[in-house]
């Protein structure tokens, strides 16, 4: 027996901010075109430099670095679609981006977790990721996943052991940061399509998106943008991640963490699309900054996440903008610090994806309980983005004449009904028998437990289940 | 005494300073270890109990770090065939698949700034560059640094390779998902969770030979 998934909830704004000015906005595309013309970007791919070089880029190929003129970037980004669809396993979970909301996603792919009977911290084990999987098909909030932590307990091919996993225990779309081989993207692709069951729906509505990071400041891995070029080419949608950081891999300010950073996207999105016209690409921008006297990752406000949107529909592709994710070491105020409010921002600047959701320490612990607390923040994001519904039923002017002065209102059939109608938190202001509050983080586990429980998401049919292991079996034997 | 202006340089961080200082120093006959010793790394210890304190940021140490070692390669061809040495030598290198380098580079600069001559083989080094570069600069110790959990076997296969080639060296193992438990099992000598710490243990094995 199965449950149902609830339907998921993107975040819907009904109004929208603008961070960066128009002129800003040139500044930053000017700069792109200056660095990658200038200073240009390190590619060690073979097969990537070769493409670059068909499509008009100036290639040295002895010091591997590609220099990009203006042109030839605007023609190959005219092919990268605006749009695109990522699918779930059935249509009720696609990922339209063309809608203006923004689906938000866990986050990945961590290496420890805090087991969630023992509440002990260990190394992250592939049921780890079938557990967060679910929870995270439970929770309406999250409307696509990104494998939690690694599959370390499978040496072999753990990325498509966390893909395995992924698919098995959520009919959310699943995106994965950690297939970053040319022969593992093969593997993940198979696996993709048994999903999709049609090459047709792999391409239309794919089931899994790959994400891989350039590397600041102003280089690519040769493995991952090969990964890449597998994934375009069968239609799966690809997205480039700059993390350049603040102080260390980037310049000491803001802008400058941005200019690499755009950079460094925006030359692989060319190379896809130079390689693949109309391949779905998206940028993702998530750059940290380093703690200065440490030299620790630690994140950056939201505006500049939020900025990484405006660049993206800058150059005319969707986003992944990073709305949460926390260098926090436990669970508390501080883990609560960024996630609302960054998802928020970015949601009123118009980001298609979202992702970070239910990590700590920099995205690498999973702490059991973090998804439904983090699913609260998002919840008040979401509803702070809303906007206000001002019909005549709402307004209720009748109501209040009806009522009058110093009336009240509890009596009205108005009031029982919208009272119904409000979505009230099941994790805060949860009442105790004293009168007073539950402690929300007792109310999260509690949940996390329940859902564990009792929530099994429809399976993936039995022939489908056979073909997933076949296929993580031929790519241990290959791999091996 | 102008040993005194070249432990100030190196507090002050004036890269372009130390050269002509360490240099007038030799011209005036000043003992090498003293410049050695009292000048270069006694500053090196301050700067560091400062960066320990809080008082200095990370682009800072590593200006001090650099002003020293300009200070140190006026020195070293005074050194080479003496009895004095610098703290020892450390090979370090992010392992084969893993191109994670802020904090190998943190920690190499670090070690660097304690003292130790550093040999940095950058990143995705497999376990054979290391064996090599172990060879050619007979380190006391060599560090390895992992950020993916898929990476960490290479550390495995790194000291495996040491250990059939008979190599006399400790190897510490650090990065973020790397911990004692695994640094034990794998046979490596130590593990450093941060940069001071990798300090530490560097400067505790390196006493133990
Ligand atoms: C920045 C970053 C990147 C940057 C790296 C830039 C660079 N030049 O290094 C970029 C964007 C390039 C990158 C790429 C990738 N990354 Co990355 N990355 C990180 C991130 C966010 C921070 C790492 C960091 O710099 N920390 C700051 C430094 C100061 O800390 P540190 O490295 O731990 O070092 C300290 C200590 O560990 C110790 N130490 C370190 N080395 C040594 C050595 C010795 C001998 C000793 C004693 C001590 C020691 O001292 C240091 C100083 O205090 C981590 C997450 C995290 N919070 O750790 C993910 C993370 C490590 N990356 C991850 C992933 C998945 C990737 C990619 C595969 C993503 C992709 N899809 O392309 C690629 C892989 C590229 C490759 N082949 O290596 C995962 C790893 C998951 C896993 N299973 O292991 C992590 C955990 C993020 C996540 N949750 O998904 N990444």
């Amino acid at each position: 027996m199965f449950t149902q998934t609830p339907p998921i909830e993107p975040i819907a704004p009904a109004y929208h901010v603008r961070i960066l000015t128009d002129e800003q906005l040139e500044q930053f595309r000017a700069g792109t075109f200056q660095l990658l013309e200038r200073t240009g970007i390190q590619c060690p791919s073979e097969r990537a430099l070769d493409i670059y070089a068909e499509h008009g880029a100036d290639v040295d190929f002895e010091n591997r670095i590609v220099r990009l003129p203006a042109d030839v970037i605007l023609d190959a980004l005219a092919q990268a679609p605006r749009h695109y669809t990522m699918g779930g396993r059935s249509e009720a979970f696609d990922l339209d981006l063309s809608k203006p909301v923004t689906y938000e996603a866990t986050d990945g792919t961590g290496t420890k977790t805090i087991d969630y009977a023992s509440r002990e911290m260990r190394a992250s084990i592939k049921d780890d990721v079938a557990k967060s999987a679910r929870v995270a098909d439970y929770l309406s909030s999250i409307s696509f996943y990104w494998p939690m932590v690694s599959a370390q307990d499978r040496p072999i091919a753990p990325s498509l052991h966390e893909l395995d996993a992924s698919f098995n225990n959520t009919l959310k779309h699943v995106q994965t940061p950690t297939v970053v081989e040319e022969t593992t993207a093969r593997y993940a692709i198979e696996m993709a399509r048994v999903v999709a069951e049609t090459e047709e729906s792999l391409r239309s509505r794919p089931p899994l998106s790959l994400l891989i990071c350039t590397i600041a400041p102003l280089a690519q891995d040769a493995g991952a943008m090969e990964a890449a070029l597998v994934a375009a080419e069968a239609g799966v949608p690809v997205g480039f991640m700059s993390m350049p950081n603040t102080g260390s891999t980037a310049p000491a300010t803001i802008a400058g963490t941005l200019a690499v950073g755009d950079a460094e996207i925006v030359s692989a999105l060319v190379l896809i699309n130079m390689a693949f016209p109309g391949a779905p690409v998206y940028h993702s921008f998530m750059p940290g900054m380093t703690h200065p006297r440490t030299g620790a990752y630690l994140a950056h406000d939201g505006y500049v996440y939020a900025i990484g949107v405006e660049l993206a529909h800058m150059w005319g592709v969707p986003t992944l903008a990073g709305t949460f994710g926390s260098d926090a070491h436990t669970l508390g105020w501080e883990a609560g610090m960024g996630g609302g409010l960054t998802s928020f921002l970015c949601a009123l600047c118009g980001a298609e994806t979202g992702s970070g959701m239910g990590l700590l320490q920099g995205s690498t612990l999973l702490h059991p309980d973090a998804l439904v607390l983090d699913a609260e923040l998002y919840r008040r994001a979401q509803s702070d983005a809303a906007g206000l519904d001002t019909s005549p039923d709402h307004l209720a002017l009748d109501v209040i004449h009806a009522v009058g002065p110093r009336g009240h209102y509890l009596r009205e059939r108005h009031t029982r009904d919208f009272l119904r109608k409000t979505d009230f938190s099941d994790v805060v202001h949860i009442t105790d028998e004293k009168g007073g509050y539950r402690d929300p983080f007792l109310v999260a586990r509690q949940k996390t437990d329940w859902i564990l429980e009792n929530h099994h998401p429809e399976p993936l049919s039995e022939s489908q289940q056979a073909e997933l292991t076949r296929i993580l079996e031929a790519a241990e034997n290959e791999l091996t | 005494m102008s040993v005194d202006a070249i432990f100030q340089s190196i507090l002050e961080r004036k890269r372009s300073d130390i050269a002509p200082l360490v240099q007038a120093e030799i011209d005036a006959g000043t003992e090498i270890s003293v410049i050695l010793n009292d000048g270069l790394i006694g500053a090196m210890d301050v700067v560091g109990r400062q960066f320990g304190d809080g008082l200095l940021f990370v682009p800072e140490l590593l200006v001090a770090a650099e002003t020293m070692k300009t200070g140190l390669e006026v020195l070293r061809p005074k050194l080479v065939g003496s009895e004095i040495t610098n703290r020892g030598t450390v090979v370090i290198g992010t392992v084969q698949g893993d191109l994670h380098d802020i904090g190998k580079n943190l920690v190499s600069m670090m070690v660097e700034g304690a003292g130790f001559a550093v040999v940095d083989l950058g990143v995705d080094v497999a376990p054979e560059r290391f064996l090599e570069a172990a060879r050619e600069h007979r380190p006391q110790v060599v560090g390895l640094s992992a950020l993916l959990t898929t990476s960490m076997p290479a550390m495995r296969r790194c000291i495996e390779l040491f250990e059939d080639a008979e190599i006399d060296v400790k190897i510490i193992v650090g990065g973020a998902p790397v911990n004692q438990e695994y640094a034990d099992e794998i046979g490596a000598d130590g593990y450093g969770s941060d940069a001071p710490g990798a300090v530490r243990l560097i400067k505790r094995l390196v006493t133990e030979t």
